[in-house]
């Protein structure tokens, strides 16, 4: 027992030892927000805190937002959305040229681009990495309208006959019908450019032992758990960089996120609108906090088999107090808005009033379709969508004044996108961003004409139509009609989805950190970073 | 000892064969389809099919529980969905950050708890005792991510001594250690007291000190031995929670523990991962519990197993 006690001591004086030595090792370099971020060896260092991703660096294979925010610059795409929302050409010598009847692309590269292995980027690394695409399949319908899409889906096929190199900076990819968004389809993520014989040799390893693309910065690891760190790429086509290394710390809790910015151990942290109150009013923080404002939203989402009366789901959207749920649950951050398309997209109408909130109209509308006395409504929110939740209990209150009883429903990820493809739900909370300045991103999941990955199941002819005549002409003004009446069949006609809020994110950034940049589609830019 | 063991040991295989069996079963029940979560936001009916078939999900269930024993017996757990890595692997890894986290908590737990739930007893209503029983109850009842968050702010950002998040230095480990130890230290000394003051009032504590036997000496060498067995079934017990992972500590340290890993292949329905981690769960359960029976044989002389053993 006598060594019994003595083991025992003898941890606690390892404890102590651990704990006691822990003042001195501290590097004081953390301890003031600032000056951490050029590193012992003079390079500049920009550290963002961020959410293990868990998953292969490859946007072809994994479509999370984490994963872009590390990828984007890394690998790039043929052409890049500007802030303006224009496009611009980044891999190409000029926009590519269309030809008259309006389904061919002709595309010249820039010449000289340089893979991070040292690779000259060629044509035909660009008709693998979209032929890659679509054998990733979890995006591959970008490609859809693309020459030869069927018969490789199908399997009769191993290539996009549509595309072809003509030589190594020229090629073509020529579509089976009109389809105006292609270019900016171009401009995601997902159709980002990869050198065939690396990524072929890398296999399964390719977004987690190596990632190689034309981008500014190089992947130089990425440990699962700890951060991903990328540095400098030095023949980088775009021009020389400020930055010499952005480094991802993986921090799961938002809430120690932010106690990492205030130590000074990052310099970039989102920031969760639940805590904006919090941060606004901090003294020193409030100068550090900027905000964006990301194209989309969130949304109520009703299955048209279940809610089959349009009255009913014209009640429900009547019975939203969206103001209320803006000032409250969002602490004012967020607006409401006046239509699905967002601001800044063709087809968003700038003289569309905001949703109303009229809980008597609404009762009078469940009265003629039969629910005098009052409706039942079951909103399935999903548990990874905090704000959701927070929206839906909020609705469960306001909606009593127009005689709808809400009972909220929250389930996993999981769960959610087995309800979503069943009809398992009512109605849920949904948000959606547009991957592409086009509406045709917005609109595309509603319409079943493309994919039926929502659970509304809702059918208009009219709207298939209109969804299929606005990628037929490339007339904005056209367009801007086009997509008004798809917009006001969907949500003031059959009321098939209804608009809830548009939020404003926000994070926080080292004050010494210039020319970051961050868009409505959420990509971070660090090209013209700079720490001064 | 050896055929008891032996007998343990064939036991465990059933266990786990038998866990294995109704994890299987629970997650064809539970709604949640892995491949829609995987393919997200665009998936078409048809990309589903196709990815259903690459993962064998489209074959019958007996077959995709075969095809599962199968891999275990030839440690080929498979791969994750989402992470395409190696379930193996994955656990392993996971494994090695819970080992340490776990070690130094238990460590901790241990050395506090029961120092103080001595010093309790030998001070009974004394104002120590009275302080450390208190102690013990705000250790106990305080929700782990509290302290936690607590610790960060004090040590962490305020002080500036230790690391608020991470696990990659020895330094980084205390605070997760002490958050996590805590609630377990509390309960060890509670029950530390308690046996401690069952022990002291026996015929024997008495008949020590009659001899003229010093009061350290009755105290460790009598007291606290025989105080042990109810001490180390409790500790057992606390020692396969913390091996199987705290995902609130590993949340709030960004800790890549296997309670984190366990969590998000649940939530992600990531079926070889997600059998991967039960099974080790499982397996940190059984093997904990064996050594604690083990365990009592030696700490108790008149326990035996096997052969001659009281029935």
């Amino acid at each position: 027992m006598k060594k019994v006690l003595q083991g025992l001591l003898s941890a606690g004086l390892i404890v102590g030892l651990l704990a006691g030595c822990a003042g001195g090792s501290q590097p004081a370099s953390t301890s003031s927000a600032g000056a951490a971020s050029a590193a012992a060896d003079g390079a500049k260092t920009i550290r963002i805190a961020a959410v293990d991703p868990q998953v292969p660096l490859d946007m072809q294979q994994c479509t999370y937002s984490i994963v872009m925010r590390i990828t984007d610059n890394v690998a790039e795409s043929l052409v890049t959305c500007q802030k303006d929302g224009t496009l611009a050409p980044l891999l190409l010598e000029e926009m590519p040229k269309l030809s008259d009847d309006k389904k061919t692309y002709s595309f010249t590269l820039k010449s000289g681009v340089k893979f991070h292995d040292g690779t000259t980027l060629t044509s035909s690394d660009v008709k693998y990495s979209l032929e890659r695409l679509v054998k990733e399949q979890s995006m591959a319908s970008l490609m859809k309208y693309v020459v030869g899409y069927d018969a490789m889906e199908d399997g009769s096929a191993s290539e996009l006959s549509g595309i072809k190199a003509v030589d190594d900076t020229h090629f073509t990819i020529t579509l089976s019908q009109v389809y105006s968004p292609f270019v900016s389809v171009l401009s995601t993520p997902y159709a980002a450019i990869y050198p065939k014989a690396a990524c072929e040799a890398a296999g399964k390893d390719w977004g987690v032992k190596t990632l190689i693309g034309t981008g500014p910065f190089k992947l130089d690891s990425y440990t699962a758990g700890t951060g991903a760190e990328l540095s400098k790429f030095s023949d980088y086509h775009g021009g020389d960089l400020k930055i010499d290394k952005v480094s991802y710390k993986f921090i799961e809790d938002p809430n120690t996120q932010v106690l990492e910015y205030q130590k000074g151990n990052v310099d970039f942290v989102d920031l969760d609108n639940s805590l904006y109150p919090v941060y606004s009013t901090n003294a020193t923080l409030k100068d550090q906090m900027h905000s964006y404002q990301q194209a989309g939203g969130y949304y109520f989402n009703f299955n048209v088999k279940t809610i089959k009366d349009p009255k009913v789901r014209e009640a429900v959207s009547l019975a939203i107090d969206r103001k209320s749920i803006c000032d409250s649950v969002l602490h004012g951050t967020a607006s409401v808005p006046t239509s699905f398309i967002p601001s800044g997209l063709i087809g968003h109408d700038p003289d569309a009033q905001p949703f109303a909130y009229d809980p008597e109209k609404a009762k009078s509308l469940l009265a003629e379709a039969g629910y005098a006395n009052g409706f039942d409504l079951r909103v399935t929110v999903n548990t990874k969508l905090s704000l959701g939740k927070s929206i839906a209990t909020a609705f469960q209150q306001e909606a009593k004044a127009a005689g709808i009883n809400v009972t909220v429903e929250p389930v996993d990820s999981a769960a959610w996108s087995d309800m979503k493809k069943n009809g398992g739900m009512e109605c849920s909370i949904s948000n959606w961003y547009v991957d592409y300045n086009d509406p045709d991103s917005m609109l595309y999941p509603i319409s079943d004409s493309r994919t039926d990955t929502v659970s509304s199941f809702w059918h208009n002819d009219k709207f298939k139509q209109l969804m299929n005549d606005g990628i037929d002409t490339d007339d904005t003004a056209v367009r801007q009609k086009i997509y008004e009446q798809a917009e006001t069949i969907l949500t003031r006609q059959d009321y098939a989805i209804a608009p809830l809020i548009n939020e404003t994110k926000f994070y926080l950034l080292n004050s010494k950190v210039t020319g970051f940049e961050i868009d409505s589609t959420d990509r971070m830019n660090f090209t013209k970073a700079d720490i001064q | 000892m050896v055929s008891y063991i032996s007998k343990r040991i064939v036991q465990t295989a059933v266990v786990l064969l038998g866990i294995s069996l109704v994890t299987f079963l629970l997650l064809q029940v539970v709604p949640g389809d892995p491949v829609a979560l995987m393919l997200d936001r665009r998936a078409d009916p048809a990309t589903i099919a196709a990815v259903r078939h690459q993962l064998g999900l489209d074959l019958p269930l007996p077959q995709q529980y075969l095809n599962f024993v199968n891999g275990v017996i030839h440690l080929d757990l498979g791969n994750s969905y989402f992470t395409k890595a190696p379930v193996f692997a994955s656990l392993f890894r996971a494994f090695q950050v819970t080992l340490k986290l776990a070690s130094l908590s238990f460590l901790f737990a241990i050395v506090l708890g029961i120092s103080c739930g001595m010093i309790a007893a030998l001070y009974r209503g004394k104002w120590l005792d009275s302080s450390l029983m208190t102690l013990s109850i705000i250790g106990v009842s305080a929700p782990s991510f509290w302290i936690a968050i607590i610790l960060q702010i004090i040590f962490g950002l305020k002080l500036n001594l230790l690391p608020i998040s991470g696990f990659d230095t020895p330094i980084a480990y205390i605070l997760p250690s002490i958050a996590l130890g805590t609630r377990y230290a509390g309960s060890i000394a509670r029950i530390t007291r308690t046996s401690m003051l069952d022990v002291i009032k026996q015929d024997y504590i008495r008949t020590a000190r009659a001899k003229g036997a010093k009061r350290r000496a009755v105290i460790i060498h009598h007291a606290l031995k025989n105080a042990m067995i109810p001490i180390i079934t409790l500790v057992g017990t606390e020692l396969g929670n913390m091996l199987t992972g705290s995902m609130l500590i590993e949340k709030v340290f960004s800790i890549p523990g296997i309670g984190k890993l366990a969590v998000d292949s649940m939530s992600n329905r990531d079926l070889p991962l997600l059998e991967g981690t039960v099974m080790y769960i499982a397996l940190v359960f059984v093997v904990v519990n064996l050594l604690v029976d083990i365990s009592y044989a030696f700490i108790d002389p008149r326990i035996r197993y096997g052969k001659g053993a009281a029935s």
